[in-house]
């Protein structure tokens, strides 16, 4: 590990911390909710980074379309795959959040059932990679794939705003007065809030990088493989 | 002219041609040959557009590919492995159908003219299906006859053809060169290269020998195969080689062909010509589809069938109330417009892929996004005609009438967007391993919101909410033109290699 990499994975390591903390030992308890309502520092880090993974991978999809260079390939792989993780973690920390405050694990919400078809077609996004054999056709193939699948990004975006949900919206007004579990900011929510996304932002990136490379070494051993094999 | 300069092709980390140079001139036939595996084929895809070379480029009459593949196209035929042949439709309407797609000048006679040539005018009317082996080269050569384009590719084109065939093939290549074409030609036997103007060799992805014929025979190559050379070699012992004119440090080897360049026959290319050649190729789409679907009931009846016992099935499972009628059924019309969508498309696809008739399609000269305009447009045809039918039966087994203008604008709208991607998704999903299988895993979550706001938007209509229908004829119309426009747009990529 190159000593940049170090400086980067230790700021990543610290800010998490401080995050976590602030999340327990600065932010208030929120007045309705109660402590449970701390999983919603989580949930909207974990979901800020899901779809700004997505949004990498829409980012690499196109630039290896456009230049064919199997490194943007490898980013939007990376991506989709570290994208994965943290929606699942957004989707079970809201899950775990729901539990008390709707008084149901799930419900077929249009947040909810927006988000699940996002994640879903990024698990497609894998799955299509895996049904392909030629490395060429599997990243073109992809990178369709990952821009058709962006199309729900924003579907998922909007469908709080624009469809009678109960599900809250912290940044921004509500159209739904059906929303549950609302509740406003205070200064002291807004730094941790701050704090946790600039945190899960970082560890994003890190984790985008370390599977980037690894993929990057993967391919690489691959060509040596291939070379061996030829001579 | 055909220039091919320094072409490589790699799949993934194996590199299949390296470096490849050489130049055909109008009105000369080159045979390339090579062990299996050396690489012949992918030249030729390439050349044809059908691959993306790694590194270097093809040039024909001042287009260049890459980038532009529409231009090389428009100037190439290919007669590839698969005849490209609709087992369906006669051997005339084959012609047809390609003359109109790849937008040919119908000149009266000119398809009889080509079947004759190919001694296969009492069988013109015939349908494919009932054709040898032979008879298929020979239509597939029939259309290379037809062909108007100044470069004519041909991998293996004397497959399955007998002596008298062989001879008439032959003479056909020769005729062809005659009239000015650059004829490159895969060959794997040497006995019949002997009417080329010159050889060009390729073991192990690279051009290792180049000259007449004569140098070529069995027991040369088969030295030059087993030497598995790297470098290239000077056959013709004695004469004095020179560097060649695509530079580079290849040497070419002294050649007494007596080719001298044929101006081509002034016919335009074919991508050049009027702006409706579009349109008539759309239309081409749209007859050979509608044709085969007519004749085969491939997809429809298969489809039709499954509808009605679906319908069957729900209706007696449930047995629902009017009330509850309301409820569900829109949540079965759509649920069965997705399963129609990834069946029927998916199916239409694969056809085309198992017949090696969608190499064919991907040659159409210009703009490939007219493929996909018309394999849409044909599916979304066929998901209408399964809705509608449906309609009229649910009338009869649920008692409730949903011919309201509102519901037909919705399903119309969901079928515009289910065939587009469908279309694109599933020439996606049959190139993989998975095929079918895939195709459903990769649809239905992307359509998932088009079908949500469409069940919605039906429920709203039943129960009498035109509030709550026009807010999800909104978010239909605006997720099917983004959708839309989306997949128009990528589906070059998806069938560029």
């Amino acid at each position: 590990m190159r000593a940049w990499e170090r400086i980067w994975l230790g700021a990543t390591i610290a800010l998490m911390i401080l995050a976590t903390l602030a999340v327990f030992l600065y932010a208030p308890r929120e007045a309705k909710m109660g402590d449970v309502q701390r999983i919603f520092y989580f949930h909207i880090s974990t979901a800020w980074s899901g779809f700004l993974a997505f949004a990498v991978a829409l980012i690499g999809a196109i630039a290896y379309l456009r230049t064919r260079s199997a490194r943007w390939d490898q980013l939007s792989h990376a991506a989709v795959e570290v994208g994965l993780v943290l929606l699942t973690m957004a989707i079970v920390t809201g899950s775990l959040w729901a539990r008390p405050v709707w008084n149901t694990w799930w419900t077929w919400d249009p947040r909810l059932t927006t988000t699940t078809i996002t994640w879903v077609v990024y698990l497609a996004h894998l799955l299509l990679r895996n049904a392909v054999e030629n490395p060429e056709t599997r990243a073109r193939f992809a990178a369709v794939y990952a821009i058709v699948a962006f199309v729900t990004v924003p579907i998922t975006y909007l469908s709080a705003r624009l469809l009678r949900t109960i599900h809250p919206i912290v940044l921004g007004p509500s159209v739904s007065s059906e929303a549950q579990g609302q509740f406003g900011l205070t200064p002291r929510m807004v730094h941790t809030m701050v704090l946790s996304l600039i945190a899960w932002t970082l560890l994003f990136s890190v984790l985008l990088w370390m599977r980037y490379r690894v993929q990057r070494a993967q391919e690489t051993l691959e060509g040596i493989e291939a070379a061996a094999e030829e001579a | 002219m055909l220039q091919l300069e320094r072409i490589s092709k790699a799949f993934g980390p194996r590199w299949v041609l390296r470096e490849v140079s050489f130049t055909v001139h109008p009105g000369e036939i080159v045979a390339l040959m090579g062990p299996n595996g050396a690489g012949k084929s992918t030249l030729l895809r390439v050349a044809a557009t059908l691959l993306r070379p790694t590194a270097g480029q093809v040039r024909i009459g001042g287009s260049s590919w890459p980038p532009d593949g529409a231009g090389v196209r428009a100037q190439v035929t290919l007669l590839g492995h698969q005849p490209w042949l609709y087992p369906d439709l006669s051997a005339e309407e084959n012609l047809r159908f390609y003359q109109r797609l790849y937008g040919w000048p119908e000149e009266p006679g000119a398809i009889e003219a080509s079947l004759e040539r190919m001694g296969l005018a009492d069988r013109a009317r015939d349908p494919v299906r009932g054709f040898s082996r032979g008879m298929l080269q020979r239509l597939a050569l029939a259309r290379a006859f037809l062909s108007p384009a100044p470069v004519l590719l041909l991998d293996e084109p004397f497959t399955g053809l007998d002596v008298l065939g062989l001879e008439e093939a032959r003479e056909v290549l020769q005729e062809l060169a005659g009239r000015g074409r650059a004829v490159v030609v895969a060959l794997h036997d040497p006995a019949t290269a002997d009417f080329a103007h010159r050889v060009v060799v390729l073991v192990g992805g690279r051009l290792v020998a180049e000259g007449a014929p004569v140098a070529f025979q069995e027991k040369a190559l088969q030295e030059l195969y087993q030497a598995g050379m790297t470098h290239r070699h000077r056959l013709a012992a004695g004469r004095p080689a020179r560097r060649s004119e695509e530079g580079g440090s290849s040497l070419r080897m002294g050649l007494s062909t007596g080719v001298h360049p044929v101006p081509a026959e002034s016919r335009s290319p074919p991508g050049a010509r009027g702006q409706g050649r579009g349109l008539r190729a759309l239309q081409a789409l749209l007859w050979k589809d509608l044709r085969i679907e007519g004749r085969a009931r491939e997809t429809l009846t298969p489809l039709l069938t499954l509808a009605g016992l679906s319908l069957f099935l729900f209706g007696t499972a449930f047995e629902l109330r009017p009330d509850l009628a309301r409820s569900f059924v829109p949540v079965f019309f759509w649920m069965l417009l997705l399963f129609a969508s990834s069946l029927g498309v998916g199916r239409m696809m694969a056809s085309e892929m198992d017949r090696g008739t969608w190499e064919g399609l991907l040659m159409v000269p210009g703009d490939r996004s007219l493929l996909f305009a018309g394999k849409a447009m044909v599916h979304g045809l066929l998901l209408g005609l399964v809705i509608l039918l449906s309609l009229a039966a649910a009338g009869v087994f649920f008692n409730l009438s949903l011919w309201d203008p509102g519901i037909l604008l919705l399903l119309a709208l969901g079928a515009i967007g289910l065939s587009g991607v469908t279309t694109l998704l599933a020439a996606m999903a049959m190139a993989t391993r998975a095929r079918e299988l895939l195709l459903p895993i990769l649809l239905f979550p992307v359509a998932a919101p088009l079908v949500i706001a469409g069940i919605q938007g039906t429920r709203a209509i039943l129960e009498a909410d035109p509030a709550g229908w026009s807010v999800w004829l909104q978010m239909l119309i605006a997720y099917d033109l983004l959708l839309f426009a989306v997949t128009w747009m990528v589906f070059e990529e998806v069938v560029s290699a």
